[in-house]
């Protein structure tokens, strides 16, 4: 993967405005309003040559409808399908739900930076996700786990509104029961049968405690989550170099050229979606 | 150097116009805006048109790329979809255009076609736009000096000038009943008909030089090229500061200032279908509505009006200094001349200028 230094899309004919078409392969019901798209790019060679990196994004379109941008989120070691998780939200994801197999949609990426893996070497990895938050980890994780001797211990601390709302349950139990990394669920409220943490995220991290020691935090979530968990990690002791966070803009074109996903000078769909909180301090307080 | 008679414009109009469509300023109904030229049409030369010319390289509307949805006969749930880029790029002469005009195209370019040039925001590598290339290698500027710039006009203070057009083909600047002609460029010179045109004598070329100056004088100065130097860490400072609320106050976010500005370049994408086929189109936007950053989840980076007012001014005058080391802003005086609640972006890069920062800021 790493031997791809720049990963950007080229678009067909050489125009990145342009997506490739791709078929859905697989559809998979995450939760009540949440759907994993698995798709192929039907043109062979544009297949062979997508690569992508932990955290970069694509954007996906269905002919009519419109465009908006997703998380890849497979494994960078699954190399049978693209998945994107997409929650039931607006115009575009509202048909994408409607989707059956074999379906053509378009797919322009990969797009964006990602999780700087090579720099998190050697260090201990907490994870943080709230609802589908655990969507841009989830790649990196895969990566992680597949290089596991690469980084110290890991822990996913991933909380959702009810238990119902866990994305990746699979995922999860598998984490879970292979070792070699810790998983903290939460939910916000009680529910019966529930056996594991009551609470916000953030509060479940302050509870948690991980230490920043020689550690790298990593979180994804709504908005309001992640600005709660930065502050229960800075409390913690995580300097602002050791938190990543990947952020979510209304984008159009995934190019830096359209203009609205900015803070300050910086696009997040070409200068992010990942930052540091050292980053974004430097940057103006708009998010 | 050459001159043309005012009464041989005509025919040189449509000499160039051959298989090439021309836009020159026409007065419509009381109003100076770039029209394609047809014989016989009256032209209206000199000083800005209602909009600027960024529509030639960057039009309202284009369409991206068209699809169409095929169904197979023998299996319905067979479908295959055909794509294909909508990419054009006419050949195009904007004749006529001011020099505030040329410099709003050439930011563009800084935007649109970027060559990187070590700045490290933009990505990994910048992203250029084929569709805004293409016009643009298609497209010739054609400008005439403003030798009374109006006084909403701020050009010299951004660091243009209104008699000189670098970026353009030609640049014509009117002398008593003639324009005299600068060749700028190799294809501005394959413009010349040399049967319409004279050549100038030394004093002629003198004359001209003088009536630059004298149209430049004509316009005061707001600020000096060290003092906007300011400009930019000055807003970064000030980006909490209380004043935002009451400048944008009187705004009614009808973005009418971003859709006459030269340099505004933000765009929608949007599919349109009928029946199995259509296209995806892009169109100007405008920073100014709310729907602009408004996400499916709900949440606004810049729901607020003074968020987004801010956002503009930033963007214009401190963003892309730290991206592209450029101004968003070619002093063209129309969003002060159009906008209907009389906001003054003179007097807000001014009052920025010389705010205390040292004061409470929040």
């Amino acid at each position: 993967m790493s031997s791809y230094a720049q990963p950007i899309y080229q678009g067909p004919g050489g125009n990145p405005f342009m997506p490739y078409l791709a078929t859905t392969i697989e559809i998979v019901p995450e939760t009540p309003n949440i759907k994993s798209f698995r798709l192929v790019i039907n043109d062979p060679e544009a297949r062979a040559n997508f690569h992508f990196e932990p955290g970069q994004v694509a954007q996906i379109s269905l002919f009519g409808i419109g465009e908006a941008t997703f998380v890849i989120n497979s494994s960078p070691y699954e190399n049978d399908y693209l998945q994107f998780s997409i929650m039931k939200a607006g115009e575009v994801t509202s048909e994408l739900h409607e989707l059956s197999l074999r379906s053509q949609v378009g797919v322009r990426g990969p797009l964006g930076n990602w999780f700087p893996y090579d720099k998190m070497e050697g260090k201990h990895l907490v994870f943080i996700g709230g609802g589908l938050g655990l969507a841009p980890l989830r790649p990196l994780i895969s990566y992680v786990l597949a290089n596991r001797d690469r980084y110290g211990d890991l822990t996913v601390i991933y909380g959702a509104r009810t238990p119902n709302d866990l994305c990746y349950k699979d995922d999860l139990a598998v984490w879970k029961r292979q070792g070699g990394i810790r998983v903290v669920l939460a939910i916000d409220q009680p529910a019966p049968g529930w056996e594991y943490k009551v609470g916000f995220v953030p509060a479940v991290v302050t509870e948690v405690a991980p230490a920043p020691e020689n550690a790298v935090a990593i979180t994804c979530g709504p908005p309001i989550m992640i600005k709660f968990v930065l502050q229960a990690l800075e409390k913690l002791g995580f300097a602002p170099e050791q938190i990543y966070t990947t952020l979510e803009r209304r984008m159009k074109c995934g190019l830096g050229l359209c203009g609205r996903c900015n803070i300050g000078p910086r696009y997040v769909c070409v200068d992010g979606p990942v930052f540091s909180l050292a980053q974004l301090k430097a940057l103006p307080n708009e998010l | 150097m050459r001159a043309i008679s005012v009464d041989n414009l005509s025919r040189w109009l449509d000499n160039i116009a051959q298989g090439v469509s021309v836009w020159v300023p026409q007065d419509i109904e009381g109003t100076r805006l770039l029209a394609p030229y047809h014989t016989g049409d009256e032209i209206s030369l000199g000083g800005p048109c209602r909009l600027s010319a960024k529509e030639f390289v960057f039009p309202k509307t284009e369409y991206m790329l068209r699809f169409e949805y095929h169904k197979s006969p023998d299996d319905p749930e067979n479908v295959t979809i055909d794509l294909k880029s909508a990419m054009e790029a006419p050949r195009t002469i904007a004749f006529g255009i001011t020099p505030c005009d040329v410099q709003g195209i050439k930011f563009l370019d800084e935007v649109f076609a970027w060559q990187g040039s070590g700045v490290e925001s933009c990505g990994p590598q910048g992203y250029q736009d084929p569709y805004f290339k293409a016009r643009r290698a298609n497209c010739l500027l054609v400008a005439v000096s403003c030798l009374e710039p109006d006084n909403t006009c701020f050009c010299q203070s951004m660091g243009g000038s209104p008699v000189e057009a670098p970026g353009a083909d030609l640049l014509l600047t009117r002398i008593n009943h003639e324009y005299v002609i600068e060749v700028l460029t190799k294809r501005g010179g394959e413009l010349i008909v040399e049967t319409l045109c004279r050549e100038l004598d030394k004093s002629e070329a003198d004359a001209l030089e003088s009536a630059k100056r004298k149209a430049g004088e004509r316009q005061e100065l707001l600020w000096g090229p060290q003092e906007v130097e300011d400009l930019a860490p000055r807003l970064g400072e000030a980006f909490e500061h209380r004043d935002w609320k009451p400048i944008s106050a009187n705004c009614y976010s009808c973005g009418i200032c971003t859709y006459l500005c030269p340099t505004c370049h933000c765009f929608n994408i949007a599919d349109e279908a009928r029946g199995s086929q259509g296209g995806r189109m892009r169109c100007w936007d405008t920073c100014m509505f709310p729907l602009y950053s408004l996400e499916a989840s709900g949440h606004n980076p810049r729901e607020a009006l003074m968020k987004r007012y801010r956002n503009r001014i930033e963007h214009k005058f401190n963003y892309l200094i730290a991206s592209k080391h450029v101004f968003g802003c070619v002093g063209c005086g129309r969003c002060v001349r159009h906008c209907p609640a009389g906001l003054d972006l003179r007097q807000v890069v001014l009052h920025f200028l010389k705010l205390d920062l040292k004061e409470v800021t929040t």
